[in-house]
């Protein structure tokens, strides 16, 4: 056969045409299945071959991840918000409490999701029934927050004040917020409605399930 | 670097590679993903490579031109001598325009050949392979023809150096 033709350099085969309207289907970065089967099962893994899709943030962390940011992408009506609440409500069927859920929710759509899962929905906003007490001990917080605490008093006085504190003012702080009556009853408490209206709106993590009108923990504002 | 060619491999080294060329790509319309079954349906060493040749735009619209008269004259022939148009001349006629309204709207006209290669260390696992392969590709609309007698060429084809494939004039 190479007598009859001799072999040009390289390999003589025929050749396709096409337009690269079509040839951009040729795409070879297609990606493996998933990085792992643990975690609840969110749906089909298109670029996969079609096998399931797992995800669940802390299974990969440590093996996989260091970090473990999620951006969902897609048009308008495609499912992302039923993906995000499917996801969450599957953390919850799988793990249980051990996975602690906070969303923040600015267009209000979660509601029902919440209540579904037992997660209690605060709303924040200036004449509302809840409120966010920034002295409040941070979730964890072993100390107390005092530290803390005393620095945010510290730098809400610098801002009315609108000046630098004195070392001699500073020093005065530590005194003011660490105390105040009841220090430890005040974090959880909250105020009724009614006194907010001369005092700036403050919050407290917890709604109001107290009640109690004649609470004394609200920061205090200096003019 | 030790080459052995055989009819049906060729050994280079510790590895044994097949080859094919892609003789025929998918027919029918498939989803943008389609190529995730080649790419991931099989299991072992395996290489694909397609080698692409740009196809100057004039000589593109002259294909089509001559594409499209052929058509129209064999169509004109058989209307006048009573024999009947086709389904398959039909969509070789929507082709031609299909691929005239692409190249009107810039889309660039390429010469392609597809290769696929399998590689395995021994022969019995080389031929499992390249069952598992025709077998999966076959599944994806992909017909694989391997390239006995030339799998040392086809192998050098799957190197990215770019003149691996024969010259060849592309048909106006």
């Amino acid at each position: 056969m190479s007598i009859l033709r001799p072999r040009s350099h390289g390999l003589a085969v025929a050749r396709h045409r096409a337009t690269t309207a079509n040839l951009c289907s040729l795409y070879p970065w297609h990606t493996g299945p998933g990085p792992s089967t643990a975690g609840p099962y969110l749906g089909v893994n298109w670029s996969a071959g079609g096998s399931g899709w797992f995800y669940d943030p802390f299974e990969l962390y440590g093996a996989l991840l260091t970090d473990s940011n999620m951006l969902i992408a897609g048009r308008p009506g495609k499912g992302k918000s039923a993906a995000v609440k499917a996801f969450l409500h599957r953390e919850i069927a799988v793990y249980g409490r051990r996975r602690f859920i906070a969303i923040n929710d600015p267009k209000g759509e979660y509601g029902p999701l919440g209540e579904a899962l037992g997660i209690p929905v605060i709303k924040l906003h200036p004449g509302g029934q809840h409120r966010l007490n920034p002295l409040d001990p941070a979730p964890g917080d072993q100390t107390g927050g005092l530290l803390g605490r005393q620095k945010l008093v510290t730098g809400m006085l610098a801002i009315v004040a609108d000046k630098r504190l004195e070392p001699a003012e500073e020093a005065l702080i530590p005194e003011r917020s660490s105390t105040s009556p009841d220090d430890d009853s005040c974090s959880t408490s909250t105020t009724s409605p009614t006194s907010s209206q001369n005092s700036p709106p403050s919050y407290s993590l917890t709604p109001n399930s107290s009640g109690s009108p004649n609470s004394s923990c609200e920061p205090q504002r200096t003019r | 670097m030790v080459v052995a060619e055989d009819f049906a491999h060729v050994q280079i080294d510790g590895s044994i590679h097949r080859s094919y060329w892609i003789e025929a790509w998918p027919r029918l319309d498939v989803p943008a993903a389609w190529m995730d079954l080649v790419l991931l349906g099989i299991h072992g060493t395996r290489t694909i490579n397609i080698v692409f040749e740009p196809v100057a735009p004039s000589a593109a619209a002259r294909a089509i031109d001559e594409a499209a008269i052929a058509l129209e004259t064999a169509e004109a022939t058989k209307a006048k001598h009573g024999f009947r148009i086709r389904a398959a001349d039909r969509r070789k006629r929507d082709e031609v325009e299909q691929r005239e309204h692409e190249l009107v709207a810039g889309h660039g006209d390429l010469a392609y050949a597809g290769f696929f290669h399998v590689t395995a260390t021994d022969l019995d696992s080389l031929d499992d392979l390249a069952a598992d392969a025709e077998q999966t590709a076959a599944h994806a609309g992909v017909l694989l023809r391997p390239l006995d007698g030339r799998h040392g060429a086809a192998w050098a084809a799957s190197l990215p150096l770019g003149r691996t494939l024969a010259q060849r004039k592309v048909a106006p």
